[in-house]
């Protein structure tokens, strides 16, 4: 799992990203929130993010503010770490949008333990977002089922669009993905199987 | 370079601090015991630590809140890292004063901050190699 250390001091990020990697997190850093925006908005982005609370450009409560007004399907697990302790500071951070806050100098456990959460709420989010991309795709293919569709009385092939026929089978593998096993039922293997048997010499 | 782990081990033994504005045991702790990143931080603190201390100095010499609550803030935020509760409350009351813009007792608040400072700096320096 990736975390984003977004902190100006050199020091505390020293810090952090030494003690994640000895945690087994992979991990990238900035000094400034307009660059943690585009590395939370790019295509390698973290999952977590630790969020100084005063950072140069952007302020880790704008990134913040930014991040949840993209409203993502997979949005980051936003910790704010810094040493801002007053109860008013923790309203604020969370009010932008930050799901956990954590002051500075962390105490190792209780950072430990806030990113445990951190990476179950991850991966919980990403478990329903795959899931509702596959409800997604059901959905459209019932759509797509779900319409008045022309059929030969003759030969019963079905027309896809405006000049394409092909086999009800070949039609529903198609648009829904069915798996079709050819057999005989008893009623044709009588009309049609055994008056060909007879006609063998 | 610093000799952290005689330091660390002369606490434990004495169940007293070596220096008392300084609890390099508890920030070893915090560093998952690496011996190693605690003498990297050191070397980063006094590094950066004239700095941090000049960005407060400025900002009460020119009597700007809000640089004073950002300087304050920020050497809060890496001092503490060493185990320096003492020098953290200074820093934090500083941050309050620049938070409300009264900054009559700044100065001498600085002044005791500094000293602080001094005495952490100093054992981290005095530590042998």
């Amino acid at each position: 799992m990736k975390i984003l250390v977004a902190e100006d001091e050199t020091l505390p990020r020293h810090v952090l990203q030494s003690v994640l990697k000895k945690w087994g997190y992979e991990t990238v850093s900035t000094d400034n929130g307009q660059s943690a925006l585009e590395i939370l908005e790019g295509p390698e982005r973290p999952d977590i993010a630790l969020l100084d609370w005063s950072m140069p450009q952007l302020d880790g409560l704008e990134v913040c503010r930014r991040i949840r007004d993209k409203q993502r399907v997979d949005p980051p697990y936003i910790i704010f770490l810094t040493a801002k302790s007053t109860s008013e500071n923790l309203v604020l951070g969370l009010q932008a949008g930050a799901d956990d806050y954590i002051t500075k100098p962390f105490d190792r456990d209780e950072l430990q333990a806030r990113l445990q959460v951190g990476a179950r709420i991850v991966e919980l989010q990403h478990t329903l977002a795959k899931r509702v991309r596959e409800l997604e795709d059901s959905l459209a293919q019932i759509k797509e089922l779900r319409r008045l569709l022309p059929i030969c009385s003759y030969c019963r092939k079905v027309r896809a669009d405006e000049d394409y026929w092909q086999q009800v089978d070949e039609y529903l593998t198609a648009q829904a993905a069915l798996q079709f096993s050819h057999s005989i039922c008893p009623e044709c293997w009588t009309k049609h199987v055994i008056p060909q048997l007879q006609t063998v010499p | 370079m610093l000799d952290v782990e005689s330091e660390t081990a002369a606490m434990d033994g004495g169940g007293r601090r070596a220096h008392p504005a300084l609890d390099l045991d508890a920030a070893l702790r915090r560093l998952e015991g690496d011996r190693q990143l605690l003498r990297e931080v050191i070397d980063l603190f006094l590094q950066d630590c004239p700095r941090l201390t000049g960005g407060i100095r400025e900002a009460i010499n020119s009597r700007d809140a809000a640089a004073l609550k950002m300087g304050a803030h920020k050497l809060k935020g890496c001092i503490g890292y060493l185990g320096a509760d003492d020098a953290v409350q200074m820093a934090y009351r500083l941050e309050c004063m620049g938070e409300t813009g009264n900054l009559e007792r700044a100065p001498q608040c600085f002044r005791e901050l500094l000293e602080v400072v001094e005495q952490v700096v100093q054992a981290l320096q005095e530590t042998p190699a």
